[in-house]
């Protein structure tokens, strides 16, 4: 095969172990993706008929509602909680500030299942509800789409919030002056000139949150609302039929790359318009009296059912479940299988980011870049996509690896792969190999490639300027990297539950079986942990913030 | 014979665009220090970045110290890798290893010594430029005339057979920079270090290179001694960008060139009734006053130890005169030119 490059020369001349292992890497992060897509060939026609005439329509439905509503609810909370706190002085902005960001290490099972046993019929609120108002007294169902919607836009606002705040703040105090010195008020301008400038950023976050809405499997299966991701699951465990759980994960798959669509077409041209400036930031404005007493009740408002109110619902639960001593036995084993499960995916994909990141570097061809920009396109697929693309290629492979070893060995070994820790593996690296990645390539750029030129320059190779002077200026985002990945696949649930070695049970599993029976206190102490593990990250966020790069 | 050649050497970066470095042949010779002179995007750091073995040519090849190590088209079996190629090179950035003590960085090359000879090699080497006691520092504790000079020290470690510099003194002040010149052309004259460096600045490479070539677009217009490079310029590109110069009308007849201001020597033998134009340095332009003077002084630009004189002349053509600031001139006052024809360079007329 002769592939020539733009100079006319073979590229073969220039292959480098790296460019073949970023190849490697790419297409090993692509087989799920073409293993759903390869389902088409042979369609399941009799459950899709099936499909077809009892539920296709109210999952789809109920899938667009629900991210349409997250989108809706994520963009007005954050948007309007960012300014907020951006523009205006009240009393605890400080706080709110910071601690807005707090729903962001919950994952949203956890926040859901605590709410539902806040909220639900026998919970805490409705009993009192009934005491003082009467046996009528009823709260809104929470099992619903709008229920759902709201729990989402309460867990995944801070997405938006964020974004929204970094876009406000970085505008500056130049853009809003303009916009007052042309004769429209503080909150006119907002809408005038602030928001619309915003706008990418506005779209990002929302986008990420109804990503978020569209892959998650806790939330919806606790409170049984059906959607596609669900029906995944669903038909996989319950019809036991892999080929329609893959064609329906195609359909899931259709709609997050629609999304993806809509925010490229959302965000517009204007992608960089915000990166590069950065005036003097906005001068918070100081409110008095009422305005200023109504700002501080809907942050606190926020914040109270984002965040307070379900960890004081677990953590009573969880002092109720040590006082009586329900705590189960397994609990440090869940843990240890947890840690190791996390531990072992978050240095593979290191390594694998580290790698990509490296050939990119080492050979910046449009090849390479293609292969860096395939092996960060899990962020977009759905847990439950990747989770049915992987098995089909695990299957096939323990198919051979069987047939091998019974021509090799002459016994049988059964499925290798499968009933290992491999398959889920597989599919961390495939969802979360974007996190390792692009961490590891941001603090790569920092590094001048002049320091490369003279580590080779003074007698050292490749691979020594790799280990003698790149991995020793990384350490602190090689850790970083291994803590963002360890803590996303601890609180990963779709594709563990499908995935994971029989007998397997992790911290996120044991919350979903024991929420998914309703008995909300035993999971307290899983929930609790896992919501632990995930401040990490939001420590290293704001440490690395003020963190310089020392020369 | 020479220690570095490049034959017919192209680099070519995009196919649709003119090549950065064009069928550029050189040597350089053992102990020869040469400066690659040009503006930004003429191809100099492109040729450094092409010896030591980070781009690969599109054409040509480039022989170190009598051996092979590139050839276009045959990179598969000439290609010497960089770290093979035993050229040192001092970054514009200095590149100094952030996370590496002085010493570490200086021991960083010297990995084929045992641990008694390269801990007497750093000190040694430490001891040249001057840094005998800063060793134990990291380099964002150094100021930047310690960082160049470590970044010399590092490169020169190994003894390479060459060493490379680009624009090794650029991100130093002007008072600095004079003196880290001196020096390092010490270090290198001591060392005996065959050196190529590049720069833009015509004054660095005059002070410290024995041959200067000026690049133009990726095209070595002329290479030599920093005498005939300022006085007999080979190309009016050459001429304009290395220091000051005036182009002045003339007509080739049997007398010599005849101008405005007077007769040149028709040193190059160019052919009678041929349009021309005559190079006028500053410093070859005198003149005295006088109310019957063909040119008057347009503008006057004190610039410390002399003056530079713009003087229009009848044509409308202007020529620059460089004085002591001993003697003044006011504008408007009429003078005679008066031009010691010592090197006449002349240019056809386009």
């Amino acid at each position: 095969m002769l592939i020539a490059s733009a100079t006319g020369k073979p590229i073969v001349a220039r292959l480098s172990p790296w460019t073949l292992a970023a190849w490697g890497i790419a297409a090993f992060v692509g087989i799920p993706l073409l293993a759903v897509l390869a389902s088409w060939r042979d369609p399941a026609v009799d459950v899709w008929a099936h499909l077809w005439r009892t539920q296709l329509a109210e999952l789809t439905m109920n899938t667009l509602l629900l991210v349409a509503g997250v989108g809706a609810g994520t963009l007005t909370l954050g948007a309007g909680l960012g300014w907020l706190v951006v523009a205006y002085r009240f009393p605890g902005r400080a706080l709110f500030e910071w601690a807005l960001i707090l729903p962001l290490a919950v994952p949203a099972y956890v926040i859901g299942f605590a709410f539902l046993g806040l909220f639900d019929f026998a919970g805490p609120v409705q009993s009192a509800l009934r005491q003082w108002f009467g046996d009528a007294a009823r709260l809104p169902e929470l099992r619903s789409g709008p229920g759902v919607a709201l729990m989402m836009t309460l867990v995944f606002y801070p997405y938006v919030y964020l974004l929204a705040r970094t876009a406000f703040r970085e505008q500056g105090l130049a853009t809003l002056e303009t916009a007052r010195s042309l004769g429209r008020s503080r909150l006119r301008a907002f809408f005038a000139v602030v928001l619309p400038m915003a706008r990418p950023s506005l779209v990002a976050g929302a986008s990420l949150a109804m990503m978020e809405a569209l892959a998650d499997f806790g939330t919806v299966s606790i409170f049984g609302y059906r959607t596609l991701t669900e029906a995944v699951y669903r038909v996989w465990n319950g019809m036991f039929d892999r080929m329609a759980a893959t064609q329906l994960a195609s359909l899931l798959l259709a709609f997050a790359l629609v999304l993806l669509l809509l925010e490229r077409a959302l965000r517009g041209r204007r992608r960089f318009t915000q990166s590069q400036r950065r005036g003097p930031g906005v001068d918070p404005v100081p409110l008095r009296g009422w305005p200023a007493a109504a700002a501080s009740v809907v942050c606190g408002l926020v914040l109270v059912l984002a965040f307070v109110l379900p960890i004081g619902q677990l953590l009573l639960w969880a002092a109720d479940v040590i006082r009586s001593w329900r705590l189960s036995p397994d609990f440090v084993a869940w843990l240890g299988a947890t840690f190791l499960l996390a531990g072992a995916a978050a240095v593979m994909i290191c390594v694998l980011g580290l790698t990509v990141a490296y050939a990119r570097r080492l050979h910046p061809s449009p090849s390479v870049r293609f292969a860096a920009q395939c092996s960060s396109m899990g962020y977009a697929l759905p847990g439950a996509v990747i989770a049915v693309g992987v098995l089909a290629p695990i299957a096939w492979l323990d198919g051979v690896l069987g047939v091998v070893a019974e021509w090799a060995l002459g016994r049988r070994l059964g499925l290798l792969l499968t009933g290992s820790a491999c398959a889920v593996l597989f599919a961390y690296a495939v969802r979360f190999l974007t996190i390792g990645f692009q961490t590891l390539d941001a603090s790569l750029g920092r590094i001048p490639s002049s320091f490369d030129e003279a580590a080779r320059s003074l007698g050292v190779s490749v691979g020594g300027t790799l280990r003698r002077i790149h991995l020793p200026l990384m350490r602190g985002s090689v850790l970083t990297a291994f803590i963002l990945v360890w803590v996303e696949v601890m609180k990963e649930l779709p594709a563990t539950l499908l995935l994971r070695p029989l007998g397997m049970k992790t911290l996120a599993i044991e919350v979903w079986e024991r929420t998914s029976e309703s008995m909300w206190a035993d999971a307290a102490i899983p929930a609790l942990a896992i919501v632990a593990v995930g401040f990490f990250p939001l420590f290293l966020a704001s440490r690395l913030t003020s963190d310089a790069w020392r020369r | 014979m020479s220690l570095v050649v490049l034959s017919e050497v192209t680099k070519r970066f995009h196919p649709d665009r003119p090549p950065a470095v064009d069928r550029l042949s050189l040597a350089i010779a053992r102990g020869e220090i040469l400066a690659l002179l040009g503006p930004s995007g003429s191809g100099k750091t492109t040729i450094l970045r092409l010896i030591a073995g980070f781009e690969s040519p599109d054409d040509g090849r480039i022989m170190l110290g009598g051996r092979l190590v590139v050839e276009a088209g045959h990179e598969r079996m000439t290609a010497v890798p960089p770290e093979q190629r035993q050229v040192g090179i001092v970054f514009q950035d200095y590149a100094l290893f952030p996370h590496l003590t002085v010493e570490a960085n200086v021991a960083f090359g010297l990995h084929a010594l045992t641990r008694a000879a390269r801990g007497e090699r750093i000190r040694e080497i430490l001891h040249l430029v001057g840094l005998a006691d800063l060793g134990r520092r990291y380099p964002h504790e150094l100021s930047g005339g310690q960082q160049q000079r470590v970044a010399l020290a590092r490169a020169l470690a190994p003894a390479p057979a060459l060493l490379l510099l680009d624009e090794p003194f650029s991100n130093l002040d002007a008072d600095l920079r004079a003196q880290m010149r001196d020096e390092v052309e010490r270090v290198l004259r001591s060392t005996g270090t065959t050196a190529i460096f590049v720069t833009h600045d015509q004054e660095e490479a005059f002070t410290i290179a024995d041959r200067v070539g000026v690049l133009d677009r990726g095209r070595l217009e002329q290479l030599g001694a920093p005498e005939t490079i300022y006085h007999e310029p080979a190309t009016r590109f050459v001429a304009e960008f290395v220091g000051a110069a005036d182009f002045l009308p003339g007509i080739v007849t049997s007398e010599g060139i005849v101008t405005e201001i007077g007769t040149f020597a028709n040193v190059q033998a160019r052919a009678p009734g041929e349009r021309v134009r005559v190079m006028l340095r500053p410093d070859d332009v005198t003149f005295v006053a006088g109310h019957d003077g063909e040119g008057i002084i347009l503008r006057r630009d004190f610039r410390g130890s002399e003056t530079l004189y713009r003087l229009g002349l009848p044509s409308g053509d202007r020529v620059h005169s460089s004085q002591p600031s001993s003697a003044a001139f006011t504008v408007g006052t009429r003078v005679h030119l008066e031009v010691p024809a010592i090197h006449v360079v002349t240019f056809p007329a386009e």
